[in-house]
């Protein structure tokens, strides 16, 4: 089974606005899929769309040829969506945020677990971090934290919205590196940036909204 | 059998098979409620303890059934539009509410007016009318919900979730009512419409209850069309109809 | 289950207006009514079991509004969504959380209340029993309305509006449960109906507020 994601025909209005018309493509294993537009073009709404948090007034999304609707257990288990906001408690310091998200994607919480999160955090450069409030990490800082989720949670499909927004040059390199590894692991990632991206090894098909 | 739900629950269908019954709704409506209204008002003749004052029960008691039925019907229609995602559902669904709230404002004043002149008070917390007040209150609320929620389809299933939330509850909430107005008032007040009517004035009644579910139907099938027209206003079947494309 | 349990704990431990507010909420509204009524102990005795339940009712009612709101607005409420995991789990996580820190709280503070109220003190054991069934029933319904009326403005008002008609059979339940004990009646009727409404809110609202909040969370841009 190659084709992973399939979106018909998706149509949004917003009230009088024609936001996304006719928008379709597939995405298969391996592939890399940039999303590109203007600000308020839809892109967001597009992904959102895709990971099945928002309503299109026409269309369908398909993963592995059945409706998100009536497949979305599946697609929750299969995916990663990394949203504008990262999901991450300003209260909570990030190795107690990452417990969240893999206790989330059924890793079970213990010492191994712990030991992952550690692991994934130095290669972030984070680890002096580890145990600070996130409300006093810098913004780039907490993207890393969110960005860490990558080298936790088994996913197929990456669904990234911004995900340089704040990096830095050794962030978008990690980025870069990440998914290229991820998508000759058989992946696959729909993500947005406004920044060109060159993922080693593979060609980034680009859809314009 | 699928087809006929398809074709059933198609827009531009409903939409002209709204238009061609409505006169016929309104027409039999006009009718019943004439004839429930001469009778009643007129013919039937006065109670042995009340006077004429009774009389007011042939608006009240046919508005408190409606104010009941719509709410039911607004969660049936939920319900099938949160299960089978029938748009149809939901236009039936926010076409009731104003409706069925007015019916629940006219069956609360109704009984208001008929208190004074029974209790000599304007209110009473009687168990009916705090259950029909709450009842409002649950009308106030889906409709309040759905005008905040500015995405048209999250509106609708928010409003929806509230509607079978209600429906479960509301016989909760007579009960409950019922109970504690008995609580608070061991004496018992006759009620109205439940002590043994004359047949002479029950026939009225029983045409004013028919009368006011046709009205409920007619105005609900107009609400309808405009419901659909709002919801469909992009697609081409509206924009070649002929009342649509004069102006 | 217990790892949303814990999160929702350590988050509510760091932000202790969560839990200290809807306490003092309840202190501050009960003490008003002396002053609005006047202090004669027999008038106080007995408006005092409805006076308790309408200021337990509104304070946790007030306070679950904000119930999803942070994890909205932080984008956790998506994540959650998109888990895995049942979300109608995790809602009645939360919903126990919020109540050991906002509920409990009321529950503990009541007998003083009550005293303050010239409440007779065979009512007092009541009171709590009471309290303890209503207060979950009522988070329970509260947590519907908070997940309706995600991330929207002024969703606190609309929020009382939404709730406070579904929340009328506990309050007379428990209300009357509190009289019937202060005049030497027996209370356990309408102990068992709180009871059984509590049942019922368990096993319905964590469908509806999760049904809702997948909604609400689609709906936002």
């Amino acid at each position: 089974m190659n084709e992973l994601l399939k979106v018909n025909d998706v149509t949004v209005w917003r009230g009088d606005n024609l936001l996304l018309d006719d928008v379709h493509f597939a995405l298969n294993a391996g592939q890399v899929l940039q999303v590109r537009g203007a600000n308020g073009s839809g892109k967001t709404t597009l992904l959102r769309i895709v990971c099945g948090v928002g309503f299109a007034d026409e269309g369908s999304v398909q993963w592995r040829g059945e409706s998100i609707e009536r497949n979305r257990h599946q697609l929750n288990n299969e995916l990663l969506y990394l949203g504008h906001k990262p999901g991450i408690k300003g209260a909570l310091n990030p190795i107690e945020n990452l417990r969240i998200f893999c206790a989330l994607s059924g890793l079970e919480a213990s010492t191994k677990t712990d030991d992952l999160i550690k692991n994934a955090l130095a290669n972030l450069s984070l680890s002096d971090k580890a145990e600070l409030p996130c409300r006093f990490l810098s913004a780039g800082q907490q993207r890393r934290v969110a960005l860490a989720r990558l080298l936790l949670q088994h996913a197929y499909l990456w669904v990234l919205d911004e995900p340089l927004t704040s990096l830095d040059k050794a962030g978008l390199a990690w980025v870069e590196n990440q998914i290229s590894q991820h998508v000759s692991n058989g992946g696959a990632v729909l993500l947005t940036t406004h920044a060109p991206l060159q993922v080693k090894g593979v060609t980034v098909n680009t859809l314009e909204l | 059998m699928f087809k006929w739900i398809h074709r059933f629950g198609s827009a531009p269908f409903v939409y002209r098979l709204a238009g061609a019954l409505s006169p016929w709704v309104g027409m039999a409506c006009l009718i019943l409620l004439c004839a429930g209204i001469y009778i009643g008002l007129v013919v039937a003749p006065s109670d042995y303890e009340q006077g004429e004052s009774y009389r007011i029960i042939y608006v009240h008691v046919p508005a408190a059934i409606l104010s009941m039925f719509v709410y039911v019907v607004m969660a049936i229609a939920s319900a099938i539009f949160l299960i089978w995602r029938l748009k149809l559902a939901d236009v039936v669904a926010q076409a009731s509410a104003p409706i069925g709230a007015s019916f629940t404002f006219l069956a609360l004043v109704t009984g208001s007016l008929w208190g004074k002149p029974m209790w000599g008070t304007w209110w009473i917390w009687d168990g009916r009318l705090t259950s029909e007040l709450l009842l409002l209150f649950l009308y106030f609320g889906y409709m309040a919900l759905r005008a905040a929620i500015e995405q048209p389809q999250s509106a609708a299933r928010a409003a929806a979730v509230l509607a079978v939330v209600g429906v479960i509850n509301i016989p909760i909430i007579h009960y409950s009512v019922e109970w504690w107005s008995t609580l608070h008032q061991p004496a018992t007040i006759s009620k109205m419409g439940e002590s043994s009517m004359h047949p002479s004035m029950k026939r009225p009644l029983f045409m004013m209850i028919f009368g006011f579910q046709l009205l409920y139907a007619y105005v609900l099938l107009i609400r309808m069309r405009t419901g659909i027209l709002q919801r469909e206003a992009r697609t081409s079947w509206v924009a070649q109809l002929p009342e649509v494309a004069r102006d | 289950m217990r790892c949303i349990f814990q999160r929702e704990w350590s988050v509510a431990m760091r932000n202790p207006g969560q839990w200290v507010n809807p306490l003092l909420f309840f202190i501050v509204v009960v003490t008003l009514f002396p002053l609005g009524v006047g202090p004669s102990p027999q008038t106080l005795s007995t408006i005092a079991p409805g006076v308790l339940w309408v200021s337990a009712l509104l304070a946790v009612l007030l306070s679950l509004g904000a119930l999803f709101d942070a994890d909205y607005s932080d984008g956790t409420l998506e994540q959650l969504a998109l888990s895995g995991q049942s979300l109608p789990v995790i809602v009645l996580a939360k919903v126990l959380v919020h109540w050991l820190l906002s509920g409990m709280p009321l529950l503990l503070m009541s007998p003083v209340l009550g005293l303050l109220l010239n409440l007779p003190s065979q009512a007092i054991p009541v009171l709590m029993v009471s309290l303890l069934l209503g207060t979950l029933s009522l988070s329970l319904i509260g947590a519907i309305g908070a997940a309706l009326t995600v991330g929207l403005n002024q969703a606190g008002v609309l929020l009382s509006l939404l709730v406070l008609p579904l929340s009328v059979p506990v309050l007379i339940f428990g209300s009357s449960a509190v009289a019937a004990a202060a005049g030497d009646f027996a209370a356990s009727g309408q102990l068992l109906a709180l009871l059984a409404l509590l049942i019922l809110a368990l096993s319905l609202a964590p469908l509806m507020a999760s049904l809702a909040l997948r909604n609400g969370v689609s709906g936002g841009t």
